[in-house]
């Protein structure tokens, strides 16, 4: 599960660079007068795969914040009730987005939808996202199996 | 009771609620959202808004560049220039108590000028000022709010979305609302420079006084920042000649960083690893927050509460300042639950004939509005740039960022107060062009 | 208080059916006036059956997801702008050709002409309420007036979608930016130009920043856009709104079509008055621009086969009754 995680945020990663390396070949491309036409479509789709794929490292580097006022004067029994709702609740939520997504990805395809300028599909995108989603809410299961398990992770 | 404003305030008070579970802010946000939507439509079109918004979000041209800039200041920070960034400014200003905090207001400013963006403006100097003032011994109430009240300088600071939708919307000249935002952009700063020396004069040891430099030690300490002074000047240059929008200044500031760095042999393999991935946890935790912003946004749209809200004033007959309070407080309270694009667009056609017709100047009124809503991106219970701060430096306790910010919030009320005294201050530049 | 405002605020909901309508256009914008006076329109004409909500601006639904959110029923009805989905209208791309677009009013006409000739599958999972397009799109220049092709070697213009493959075939660099940003950028100098209908020099105070509008009304494009609802919610109503719904769209059509060429002359006047001039080309000059832009035509006609989808009939088709429309023979009840 780790190793998963570990290898889509380094394909993030690579993202990252690419959107700042086409941003500037445009730049620069732009000052002798050969813009990158489209790059913007090319950075946009960048920066959904570059989400999508840091979706379950984030989650389980606990990258979202919460409000934890309340929570921290909870029992541990009381924290382990709630922390294992909130995992149900989470997983099936990012399956639902997941399969949506997947299905979107679907219905794009069909209808040939593809970016303004580049004319780019975007359903490979989509499931790309779809992936970051499903995987996630895989991430949330094995989470909620800890702490059946052992108890809250503080 | 109308159905769907009902179900609106059901829906704040659940998500208000889900909140104290400890759930990521962002999920909870989506989550309400959608199950707001599909009790007002049906479960298709709730889970059609889920995939539709998240992807919207994630493939925004617009919020790609908060990676890129985020990507920019973590450079900095793994290669050491920010270090001798906040050097430099420690030798300049260290004498003064909160100093530091003072220059980050500063670069807050100078930084609004490049980005359009107060989430991306909160994110970046967040990851460069932070860890810095707190390097110093800054008391991280202090260290925190000044970073997250700082980057709502940008929403005033040309370029910004907020003004230019809100001309559109308005019919007024653009580039007349522009100009109308920087003495005011320039007079919250200052407001914010004497909120921290009023904050740190009773609370010495939120922002500790240091020696005092010679001009030599300084001179050499600015000497030392050359690139990071070439990176501005290449960055803002390009700009202002028009070699690149704001929104590519990022991709730009980055690489020229990034080149820099190598060059110097600053930044080892391990460090840049470091810097890619803390970049990739920080934007996602910033761009799922304003997905979950987004769903929960569109929720609350499609309940109508903002425009009976704003319908309601429409039907006063009241004086005319207590109906400019009015409309005031409503964005104060709509910001804290929508963004504020969202809200002005939905609002602003019903308000502005109201406030044209009381007499009142919609340029004066565009820049109130957008002071109004940089209040609402920092008070609970969804502030944005709040739970962005706390998403870098996650072991601030949420209450200490929320009381952090409460001198910026009373700056900004003064500042609103100044401006409602004297509209001049927005308008006379505007006027001048003319 | 205002909660108690809100919470006694009279809902009239007797009976009726409840509908949503998200529209791109900014409130204010002629283009979203006349959506909500249809559908004040559509409540009057109903007798109470039908209700509508309204939306401008992108507030419930942004631009490009409008017709997928009339599809999925996020929104009742919607109207955006057709090429914010490329490739997903692939006949109906047609009205967004430099075909030498003379007005909105014939633009809008002769595009609900193309819909209800060749009935495109690509629209048939909604109810296609009616369409428009916008006037005559030209080129608008800073500092540099532009009265051959020549003049416009090497500029940097500002174009959306299928736009930008003509901006390159007439020699100019096509560069894309969200229109949020053009202002900024044409003020600033990053592009030197853009290219839209002399409405956005008022609508998005582009007049402020350009100096030059090249009036090359033989190579003016036109953008469409529709007005369209989710067919469930269509054909739940009774046949009495559905017929009374139809009236009312023949009408609304020809007040897009007449709004966008009134909002071309406030365009046009609000530009004057900024101190622009405006400059037509010469015939021999528009020939070679018109021989220039044969790529553009053939791409679509390329296109459109491989989705087989008969694009070149609807080309001939608009060229036919643009011929027409010149000799004053133009004939629609659109019109
Ligand atoms: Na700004
Ligand atoms: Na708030």
């Amino acid at each position: 599960m780790n190793k998963v995680a570990v290898f889509m945020k380094k394909v993030s990663g690579v993202m990252l660079v690419a959107m700042m390396l086409v941003t500037c070949l445009d730049v620069g491309g732009n000052i002798f007068g050969h813009p990158l036409l489209g790059s913007e479509e090319i950075v946009s789709l960048l920066a959904a795969l570059l989400i999508a794929f840091t979706l379950p490292a984030a989650h389980q580097e606990r990258a979202h914040i919460g409000v934890d006022m309340l929570y921290l004067r909870f029992s541990p029994r009381t924290k382990k009730i709630n922390d294992s709702i909130l995992c149900v609740i989470t997983a099936i939520f990012f399956s639902l987005v997941s399969w949506e997504c997947f299905k979107y990805a679907g219905d794009l395809k069909r209808i040939g939808q593809v970016t303004a300028v580049l004319e780019l599909p975007i359903y490979y995108i989509l499931y790309a996202v779809s992936a970051g989603c499903g995987f996630l809410s895989l991430v949330v299961v094995s989470q909620l199996l800890k702490i059946i398990r052992e108890g809250s992770h503080e | 009771m109308n159905e769907f404003v009902m179900a609106g305030f059901v829906g704040i008070t659940v998500l208000i609620l889900f909140f104290f579970t400890r759930i990521a802010v962002a999920y909870a946000m989506a989550i309400v959202g959608f199950l707001g939507y599909w009790y007002l439509t049906n479960l298709t079109a709730a889970l059609a808004l889920l995939s539709r918004d998240m992807f919207d979000v994630f493939s925004s041209y617009g919020l790609a560049l908060v990676p890129l800039f985020v990507f920019m200041g973590f450079i900095a920070f793994y290669s050491g220039i920010s270090a001798k960034l906040y050097d430099m400014a420690y030798k300049f200003m260290g004498r003064v108590r909160g100093g530091l905090a003072m220059a980050t207001v500063a670069a807050c400013t100078a930084f609004g000028a490049i980005c359009g963006s107060t989430t991306a403006t909160a994110a970046t100097m967040g990851t460069i000022g932070l860890p810095e003032m707190r390097r110093y011994k800054y008391g991280n109430r202090l260290a925190a709010g000044c970073v997250a009240s700082g980057g709502g300088i940008g929403a005033l600071m040309p370029p910004s979305v907020i003004l230019i939708i809100y001309g559109i919307l308005t019919q007024i000249s653009i580039g007349k609302l522009f100009m109308a935002g920087i003495v005011p952009a320039f007079l919250i700063a200052g407001l914010f420079i004497v909120a921290i020396f009023i904050y740190c004069t009773i609370y010495p040891e939120q922002g500790a006084r240091g020696e005092e430099f010679s001009v030599m030690e300084r001179l050499k300490a600015l000497a030392d920042i050359w690139e990071t002074i070439l990176v501005f000047m290449v960055v803002m240059g390009g700009m202002f000649f028009g070699v690149f929008t704001p929104t590519k200044a990022g991709a730009v500031g980055a690489f020229a960083l990034l080149v820099i760095a190598v060059i110097q042999k600053k930044i080892s393999w391990e460090n840049f690893q470091r810097a890619v991935f803390d970049t990739l946890k920080t934007s996602c935790m910033v761009i799922m927050l304003v997905a979950g912003a987004t769903i929960f946004g569109h929720f609350l749209a499609l309940t109508r509460i903002p425009m009976e809200g704003a319908n309601l004033v429409a039907t006063l007959d009241w004086p005319s300042w207590a109906v400019i309070f009015i409309i005031c407080f409503i964005y104060l309270v709509g910001g804290c639950f929508i963004d504020a694009l969202a809200l002005i667009t939905l609002t602003i056609p019903i308000f502005y004939p109201i406030v044209s017709s009381l007499g009142y100047d919609l340029v004066w009124f565009g820049v109130i509005i957008v002071l109004i809503t940089q209040l609402g991106i920092i008070t609970p219970p969804v502030g944005v740039n709040v739970y962005i701060v706390k998403g870098i430096e996650p072991d601030i306790p949420l209450e200490e960022i929320f009381i952090g910010v409460i001198p910026f919030v009373i700056a900004l009320i003064v500042g609103i107060m100044i401006m409602v005294a004297f509209p001049s201050i927005a308008t006379f530049l505007p006027d001048l062009v003319r | 208080f205002l909660l108690s405002g809100l919470v006694f605020s009279e809902n009239v909901q007797a009976g009726g059916v409840n509908l949503t309508y998200s529209n791109f256009f900014p409130p204010g914008h002629i283009q979203s006036v006349l959506a909500e006076s249809w559908c004040k329109e559509v409540e009057a004409r109903t007798n109470g059956e039908v209700k509508i909500s309204y939306f401008g601006g992108n507030t419930l639904v942004k631009a490009a997801q409008i017709y997928d959110g009339v599809v999925t029923g996020r929104t009742d009805i919607g109207m955006s702008c057709l090429l914010y989905t490329r490739g997903r209208f692939p006949l109906m791309d047609v009205i967004n050709l430099p075909f030498g677009n003379p007005s909105g009013k014939f633009a809008t006409a002769v595009f609900n002409e193309v819909y209800n000739k060749f009935q495109p599958t690509e629209l048939a999972d909604t109810k296609v309420l009616y369409l428009h397009a916008h006037g005559p799109g030209l080129i608008h220049t800073q500092k540099k007036n532009v009265t051959s092709m020549a003049d416009l070697k090497g500029l940097k213009i500002r174009s959306t979608g299928s736009i930008a493959g003509m901006i390159k075939a007439l020699g100019a660099i096509p560069v894309s930016m969200p229109m949020p940003e053009v202002y900024q950028a044409l003020q600033k100098g990053v592009v030197q130009g853009a290219i839209y209908p002399e409405e956005t020099n008022k609508g998005w105070k582009m007049g402020e920043v350009i100096d030059y509008s090249v009036v090359s009304y033989p190579t003016a494009y036109s953008v469409g856009f529709f007005a369209v609802m989710n067919k469930d919610k269509w054909n739940a109503l009774s046949q009495e709104a559905r017929d009374a719904i139809d009236a009312i769209n023949m009408e609304w059509a020809i007040k897009h079509g007449d709004a966008w060429d009134t909002s071309d002359y406030e365009g046009i006047r609000f530009s004057l008055a900024q101190g622009n001039s405006m400059t037509g080309i010469d015939p021999d000059e528009a020939a070679k621009w018109k021989a220039a832009l044969e790529p553009v035509f053939d791409d679509y006609i390329e296109k459109t086969e491989k989705r087989a989808v008969p694009g070149k009939d609807a080309l001939d088709f608009l060229n036919k009754q643009l011929k027409l429309y010149h000799n004053g023979e133009f004939q629609s009840q659109y019109y």
